[in-house]
C-alpha cells in the first residue's frame, strides 16, 4: 500500500471486482475515458479483473479513510527500456469529486513512478474538454507538451488530447 | 547482432548448443566461473537455453568470430533489473585458440555498450572467483573495480576460494568511453 497525504493506493484482488463493475457502468464518469460506454469489457467474464491485473502495468484502488475505494490510478504501457510509462487517475465516486483526492493520487503515484519504479517520464493524453484534468495535473507538476489532433473518438465526435507530461530533474 | 572489430554478438541459437556442450563438458574453463562443476548432458542444456530464452530477465548471447563466423564464446546478462537498473554479467571465451588475444575485452566493451547505452542499465556487476587471473585482469582493463570480497564463497579443488564482485557504473563508462578510449 502507497500512502498520500488523504488517500492510499492498494492493489486490486478479486473481491474487489464488483466494485470496478459497478464503476465502469456509469456513462457521467467514463466521459473522459477513453473506452466506448458501456464498456465492452464488462460483458467478458473477468474482463474488467483481466485489465487490472495485467502484468505490464500497475493498476491500484484509492481508497479513502475507512478503506472506503473510490477510484482507480495505473501505470501502463510501461516501457522499461527507456523508463516510460503512461498515467492515469479515475475517481468513479461522483460524492468524492472536487475534494483533492484525485491530485493526491496521482501527486502519490507520480512520486512512486519517478522514485521507487526508477521512471523517466510519466506522460498522460487527455482530453482536450476535461479542464480540471488538465489543471490536476499542471498543479501535479506536469507540463503541457503538445496536442494530439482528433485522436480519439467520443460521443459523436473527434476530441483533441492534450499531451502532458513530467521528467525526472 | 552487436557488431565489433573482430567479433559480434548475438543471441544463442539452436545451432550453437553443440559447441556450448562441449565448453560446458570441459572442466577447465568450467571450473574457473561456474559454482558448480557439474556437467550438463544436452537435454539438460537444451533445457537450460530454452529457460534463459523465455526468462525476461536473462539476455543470453554468444561471442562469435566476425570473419569466419564461428562462435567462440558466450555472454549472458542474468538478473537483468530495470527498476534498479542492473545487471549480472558473466563471460567467457570457450575456444581455445581465441584465450588471451583480447576477444573477451573486446566482446565486454560490446556488452558494456549494450548494458548502458542499448539497454539504458545503470550497473554492470559481475563476480569473479579469485584464481580467476585472467578474468581479473580483463575486467579490471575495462574499468570493472573489485568492490567486495565474498570470504569463502567458492570451494574449489579442495579448498575455500573468495569471490570479488567486480562492477562498473554507467558514470564511470561514459568518463571512460568519452576520453576516446574504446576497445
Amino acid at each position: 500500500m502507497i500512502k498520500g497525504q488523504y488517500v492510499d493506493l492498494r492493489v486490486i484482488d478479486k473481491d474487489d471486482e464488483y466494485i470496478l463493475k459497478g464503476w465502469a457502468s456509469d456513462e457521467e464518469v467514463c466521459k473522459f475515458i477513453p473506452t466506448v460506454f458501456p464498456n465492452r469489457q464488462l460483458f467478458i467474464k473477468n474482463g474488467l479483473l483481466g485489465v487490472y491485473s495485467d502484468k505490464s502495468s500497475i493498476n491500484l484502488l484509492i481508497q479513502i479513510e475507512d478503506d472506503v475505494p473510490i477510484g482507480i490510478c495505473s501505470l501502463y504501457n510501461i516501457d522499461f527500456v527507456s523508463s516510460i510509462a503512461e498515467i492515469s487517475v479515475t475517481i468513479y465516486a461522483k460524492n468524492c469529486w472536487g475534494r483533492g483526492y484525485g491530485f493526491d493520487a496521482l501527486k502519490t503515484l507520480t512520486e512512486y513512478g519517478l522514485y521507487e519504479i526508477n521512471l523517466h517520464t510519466i506522460y498522460s493524453n487527455i482530453i482536450e474538454d476535461n479542464e480540471r484534468a488538465i489543471k490536476c495535473f499542471e498543479k501535479a507538476g506536469y507540463e503541457k507538451e503538445g496536442m494530439l489532433f482528433e485522436r480519439l473518438y467520443k460521443d459523436g465526435c473527434y476530441k483533441n488530447l492534450v499531451s502532458m507530461s513530467i521528467v525526472k530533474k | 547482432m552487436l557488431i565489433g572489430d573482430r567479433i559480434v554478438v548475438r543471441p544463442v541459437e539452436n545451432e550453437d548448443i553443440p559447441t556450448i556442450f562441449q565448453w560446458s563438458s570441459d572442466y577447465e574453463l568450467k571450473e574457473l566461473f561456474d559454482f558448480r562443476v557439474a556437467f550438463l548432458n544436452k537435454d539438460e542444456l537444451c533445457s537450460e537455453v530454452e529457460k534463459y530464452r523465455t526468462d525476461e530477465r536473462t539476455i543470453d548471447l554468444c561471442i562469435a568470430d566476425k570473419s569466419s563466423k564461428r562462435i567462440v564464446g558466450r555472454c549472458v546478462l542474468t538478473e537483468v533489473d530495470f527498476i534498479n537498473k542492473k545487471a549480472n554479467c558473466f563471460l567467457y571465451i570457450g575456444e581455445q585458440e581465441f584465450i588471451g588475444k583480447g576477444y573477451g575485452t573486446e566482446a565486454l566493451h560490446i556488452i558494456m555498450d549494450y548494458a548502458f547505452n542499448k539497454l539504458n542499465l545503470n550497473r554492470l556487476e559481475s563476480y569473479v572467483f579469485d584464481f580467476n587471473k585472467k578474468a581479473i585482469k580483463c575486467y579490471k582493463r575495462c574499468g570493472l573495480k573489485v568492490e567486495g570480497i565474498i570470504r569463502e564463497g567458492v570451494y574449489r579443488r579442495g579448498k575455500y576460494h573468495d569471490i570479488y564482485i567486480m562492477g562498473i557504473l554507467k558514470c564511470e563508462y561514459e568518463e571512460m568511453t568519452d576520453g576516446g578510449d574504446i576497445a
